[in-house]
């Protein structure tokens, strides 16, 4: 599915919202320089995190996206300026298929030029925000203790060893829709118990 | 695609595990790039794939490592001890999940050693140095071997899906589909193209296909076929011979 078709489901304010937001990074608008990063970090970064499995380089292509949209909307690249988050998804998702194809011929190669001294931070406090995320690793660690072992192990099989509910249930002697019922309830419980540990109820990824 | 079907057909763990087709993948990220709550539970599925890599071994002292640490195929074939600690391992996980006095109705006991046997190691692959102009189907070939080196089986598919309808004889295109579709649990699918591969007679991937086959089968639970399938390696293979006879023995 080429970008141009994503049919993003955004309500016709939301609309009006990215197209003032791009015409005003656009006209040079500093301070909506760090808005865009502050709205899209977070999905991009959960984006390139999953895709390449490596949170440092996650973050460099992030700030690497970030600076190609900037560069493109100033540039009048963006047609429509109502598809923003579209643009940014496209942008993000091709930086990180140019990165994959790159360590297939090169491994661990990521050249990233001086620019990156001017990227704008998601986040004024962006230290007090990485103190943050670690916090939010203890209190993962922490969840993940108290859950039961099975739905630990249950965790475990499904995101870190990439088994189906079908492989699992074989593996542990249960049945599919057992295993399926108990994962939605283990991530469900984790998620609640995050929600209630965070102060903001925010995650970076 | 919506909150609903993402829940439902588990689109997330798909999408962290590299199980989700490109297009699949492309519409998630268009949908959570504009959904707050699907976004939010990406973060946390995220977080804790990462912890469980981390400390998996720790917090599930009994179980086998995260699979990017995995020992390779051929490094644990050489050795008959690896392969009865990893049975014992996980008999044990097994035991541990199952717990006593709650016998799994229909189960038999073998099962979680028969999925050990079953688990698949993808064949590396190395690229040939290129000599002279591609054809289209060698060209669809490469480009899905590139995501296949990568560990993106299923994006790698649709490549040599189109690399196989161009040149439905060449084996190396039809044997890798197959490994790609096995690899992301599409069973049927994998049997189909290893048959094929091995229906176009002799080249290097006859032996291997023969191999992978006996290791579907055995995911099937279909231990005959997978038994007429290793000892065709043991009569008339070679490299994979004493990995079959390991296995062979396991079945006895």
């Amino acid at each position: 599915m080429a970008s141009e078709d994503l049919k993003l489901a955004i309500p016709t304010r939301e609309t009006e919202r990215w197209k003032d937001l791009a015409l005003r990074l656009q006209a040079g608008d500093a301070a909506s320089e760090g808005e865009l990063a502050r709205l899209f970090y977070p999905h991009l970064l959960a984006m390139a995190a999953s895709r390449l499995s490596d949170r440092e380089t996650a973050r460099e292509i992030v700030q690497e996206a970030l600076l190609a949209v900037l560069s493109a909307l100033r540039q009048g690249r963006l047609r429509e300026p109502e598809k923003l988050p579209a643009f940014v998804v496209g942008t993000g998702r091709n930086l990180i298929n140019n990165y994959l194809r790159r360590r297939v011929q090169r491994p661990d190669a990521l050249p990233l030029g001086p620019r990156e001294a001017i990227i704008p931070d998601s986040d004024p406090d962006s230290g007090e925000l990485l103190f943050e995320e670690e916090e939010k690793r203890d209190m993962v660690l922490a969840v993940l203790k108290k859950l039961k072992p099975v739905d630990r192990g249950i965790l475990f099989l499904t995101l870190a060893e990439g088994l189906s509910p079908r492989e699992i249930a074989l593996e542990m002697g249960l049945k599919p829709e057992t295993i399926r019922l108990r994962k939605s309830r283990a991530l469900k419980r984790v998620r609640r118990k995050l929600k209630k540990m965070t102060r903001k109820g925010r995650l970076d990824y | 695609m919506d909150c609903d079907q993402i829940e439902r057909e588990e689109i997330i763990e798909k999408y962290l595990t590299g199980r989700l087709d490109k297009a699949g993948q492309e519409e998630f990220e268009a949908h959570f790039f504009s959904c707050p709550e699907c976004l939010r539970k990406l973060q946390v599925s995220r977080m804790l794939q990462e912890k469980l890599w981390e400390k998996g071994d720790k917090i599930l002292p009994q179980t086998q490592k995260p699979a990017r640490v995995r020992v390779g195929r051929r490094a644990w074939a050489y050795s008959a001890a690896a392969v009865a600690v990893l049975i014992i391992a996980a008999a044990a996980l097994w035991w541990q999940f199952r717990g006593p006095g709650r016998p799994p109705a229909g189960m038999k006991e073998t099962s979680s050693s028969l999925i050990m046997l079953a688990r698949i190691e993808p064949p590396s692959y190395i690229p040939p140095a290129l000599r002279g102009a591609e054809d289209q189907a060698a060209e669809r070939f490469r480009s899905g071997m590139k995501l296949y080196q990568d560990g993106r089986y299923g994006e790698a598919i649709p490549d040599l899906r189109a690399a196989s309808e161009l040149n439905p004889e060449r084996p190396s295109i039809r044997f890798f589909l197959g490994i790609c579709l096995l690899m992301t649990g599409q069973t049927d699918a994998g049997i189909e193209e290893l048959r094929a591969t091995i229906a176009l007679g002799e080249s290097v991937y006859l032996e291997e296909a023969h191999f992978y086959l006996a290791k579907a089968y055995l995911g099937k639970g279909d231990i005959g076929r997978a038994k007429e399938e290793l000892n065709w390696v043991l009569d008339k293979g070679s490299n994979l011979k004493e990995e079959a006879v390991q296995i062979l023995a396991q079945l006895r």
